[in-house]
């Protein structure tokens, strides 16, 4: 039903932008129309997240509440997927062991070492860090398809040698069984804060605002990264590799951080996993189950763009729901099929070949283009250019803005 | 680049015997020696790893031979080839098991109703290999590498969820090609079964089929020059297209022969060949990527390392199953960090 109104409201706003030649709003960059603009779609934007558990409690429960965190600490992870494979070019397969080892490295902290939540999510970004960086040594000096090789084999080892019963691994991760860790509680005044009570299910609420409290932060970090030096570096390695080198850019060490810290926001999730779930297992953290969603995700929002992985990141966990209870809705329709429950996997790798074939932009891609058709910013021409670009005679100053 | 495309020439074994003696004889004998005085006694028991060995590694080198096929044509790695392989198996099994040819037809100890169904298998497989390039992979830009790993990924999670749909995950037992199974001769003690000895018969002659294949045909002579320069084999007229269907039907083909080989130890289940496809990229790597004989060599040094390294320092259960993972792992990582091209592959050059 919801789904229904969404796809309904989506379709009217698509068929009226597409019937306008001009965009609704045409503005400049950094004048105050353009600032106001920008604070009422954030302020939208921050009003809409904040009251979002409250809506979904309302609708479906707090168990619904639960799934979001789960979409929220994905798409960080989608995120570290996207700064190797979106935005630097290189193929990454095997996230599902860095988010494990975060998720671990958190439970251990936490639970052996005494160390609260929020201190083990630097932990486990430094650890998961020089981890990534020690994988990504060797891989990164060749070209071409070895890192994608040397990290699917990582990710196909990383569940075995996480309940090695050797020097203690076992003991730390909970080896077959998993472990419990200490549940993420809300402090009485957060309680008082949000009108939330004790019981498990109220402070899932907390623990979204916690999750989505960091995870607005690594969409930060990345942004920042990908709009400084170090980003356009990675974005011109992606897009000429011999002409970046020509270009004075250091190959080995951008590449090797990069997937590095791509690890690191991997390793962030994997905390946030452990906060959301309360328990961590190695059967969690596997290869096809765990990693090829990361990039069903990535694929779905839309590569090498930022809003990407958060939108991929939703579609997957809540198509995924849908998909658990898909045999009650067919036996709805009258139609009774066995472990149809079992071709989830099958409707993914379909949505996967879909996309890359029809839509290779991702969602992302048709917001954007939506996007262009309601509001056209005109950027600032650079500092130092001839200054002839007013509002409104800017096409013949510079060209065409990208939007 | 003089020294490119070794296994075009017919003395390969006359240019790389150096190379081939000089890393394997000694880590023979270290292994032998280490295992004889050092940690365990016996012939007999190197000989049954050694064994051991061999047989794996036979079947990591069928199918490492499957992703060398397609990757000197395309440069590309078949993420779904193992489970390309897992569904030819499947429909092998339902041509030998569901309607029961395995029973019907026997030539003497010769199960020829299987052998039926393994090669029509074999030739389904083969179409569809051909299909998935024409239909999912030509129309992508093959030096773009991200839109093909995710079609492969795709036809990966499609394939094997339909063969956890249609013949559930429980493990099948699926019957030996090789006659009179549990028999075994005996070397210093140690048994070499007779479906051990079969597997190498089939790598063999899989060898021979795939050399006189590429070397004396036509077909054979446009894959060589497609994999040596795809441009300039356009401008000379060969099809390119074609060849390269042509390649990914016979790396189909044999993942499924493959398959077929490994199906009867390890059972027929849909994720049967997950684990195998790691070690096989272990052996591809190993190989240089682009070098039949070096997936074969490759295939098998990592059964060796696998079998003897595991055998010999492995004590306990689990940390016998993370050895013999870590196995494929540190070898890509060694090969990626001392020598990138491997032991057999094409040095890369880059050109403006």
């Amino acid at each position: 039903m919801i789904a229904l109104i969404i796809v309904v409201v989506v379709g009217a706003i698509a068929a009226f932008a597409a019937t306008r030649k001009q965009p609704l709003l045409v503005m400049n960059q950094g004048s105050s129309q353009h600032r106001s603009y920008l604070i009422v779609t954030w302020g939208l934007f921050l009003l809409f997240a904040i009251a979002l558990p409250y809506i979904l409690t309302a609708i479906s429960g707090e168990f619904m509440v639960g799934r979001m965190n789960r979409a929220l600490y994905l798409s960080i992870a989608i995120l570290g997927v996207n700064l190797v494979v979106g935005y630097s070019g290189l193929i990454a397969l095997g996230h599902s062991a860095f988010v494990g080892l975060g998720a671990f490295t958190a439970a251990s902290l936490i639970m052996d070492h005494g160390f609260p939540y929020i201190a083990t999510i630097p932990a486990a970004m430094l650890f998961t860090f020089v981890v990534g960086v020690l994988l990504g040594i060797p891989a990164l000096r060749i070209r071409g398809l070895y890192l994608a090789l040397l990290t699917i084999a990582f990710a196909a080892m990383f569940p075995t040698l996480a309940k090695l019963d050797v020097a203690g691994i076992a003991d730390r991760t909970g080896g077959v069984n998993g472990r419990n860790v200490d549940s993420f509680d809300a402090p009485g005044w957060a309680q008082t804060l949000l009108r939330i009570d004790d019981t498990s299910d109220q402070q899932a609420i907390y623990r979204y605002f916690v999750i989505a409290f960091f995870t607005a932060i690594a969409f930060l970090i990345t942004r920042n990264l990908i709009k400084s030096r170090p980003g356009r570096a990675i974005i011109a390695i992606r897009d000429n590799e011999t002409g970046a080198a020509v270009s004075g850019i250091n190959l080995p060490l951008y590449k090797t951080v990069t997937f590095g810290v791509s690890a690191a926001l991997g390793g962030m999730a994997g905390v946030l996993w452990a906060m959301n779930s309360g328990f961590v297992a190695e059967q969690d953290f596997q290869f096809a189950p765990l990693a090829i969603p990361l990039l069903i995700g990535l694929v779905i929002g839309g590569v090498g763009t930022l809003q990407g992985g958060l939108v991929g990141a939703l579609v997957y966990v809540f198509v995924n729901e849908w998909t658990k209870s898909v045999d009650d809705t067919l036996a709805g329709w009258g139609v009774e099929i066995a472990n149809v429950e079992k071709l989830t996997p099958a409707v993914f790798g379909l949505i996967l070949i879909l996309v890359t074939f029809f839509a290779p932009g991702g969602i992302a891609g048709f917001g954007t283009l939506l996007k262009s058709k309601v509001v056209q910013i005109i950027p600032q021409p650079p500092v130092g250019a001839v200054k002839t670009a007013t509002a409104g005679g800017v096409e013949d100053a510079i060209p065409e803005p990208a939007v | 680049m003089t020294t490119a495309q070794l296994d075009s020439r017919p003395n390969f074994l006359a240019d790389n015997w150096p190379k081939i003696l000089g890393f394997g004889l000694p880590l023979l004998l270290l292994i032998w020696y280490v295992g004889d005085n050092v940690i365990d006694g016996g012939p007999r028991l190197f000989f049954q790893r050694l064994f051991d060995g061999l047989d794996n590694g036979a079947v990591y080198a069928i199918v490492a031979v499957a992703l060398v096929l397609i990757f000197k044509a395309t440069t590309l790695i078949n993420f779904a080839q193992g489970e390309l392989a897992m569904f030819g198996t499947f429909l092998a099994y339902v041509g030998a098991v569901t309607l029961g040819l395995d029973e019907a037809i026997n030539l003497g100890p010769i199960p020829l109703g299987l052998i039926i169904s393994v090669l029509v298998a074999m030739a389904i497989s083969a179409v569809a290999g051909a299909t998935i390039e024409r239909v999912l992979i030509r129309p992508f830009d093959p030096s773009d590498h991200l839109p093909v790993v995710l079609i492969t990924l795709g036809l990966f999670l499609i394939l094997n969820s339909i063969a956890a749909f249609v013949w559930n995950v429980n493990p099948r037992p699926f019957p030996s090609l090789f006659p009179d199974r549990t028999n075994f001769v005996e070397v210093f003690g140690a048994r070499l079964f007779y479906d051990v000895i079969g597997t190498w018969a089939v790598l063999a002659v899989m060898g021979v089929v795939l050399y006189f294949v590429l070397q004396r045909t036509k077909i054979g002579l446009a894959f060589r020059a497609v994999s040596s320069n795809t441009e300039s084999s356009r401008l000379v007229g060969v099809r390119v297209g074609r060849v390269l269907m042509f390649g990914w039907a016979l790396a189909s083909a044999f993942g499924t022969l493959g398959g077929a080989m490994v199906a009867p130890k390890l059972f027929l289940k849909p994720d049967m060949m997950a684990l195998l496809l790691i070690f096989s990229f272990a052996a591809a790597t190993v190989g240089g990527l682009d070098s039949l004989q070096g997936a074969v060599i490759g295939g098998i040094s990592i059964g060796l390392i696998q079998s003897l390294l595991v055998g010999y320092l492995g004590d306990n259960n689990s940390a016998f199953i993370i050895l013999s993972l870590a196995v494929a792992f540190m070898v890509i990582l060694l090969v990626l960090w001392f020598k990138p091209a491997g032991l057999f592959g094409t040095e890369r050059v880059e050109r403006v």
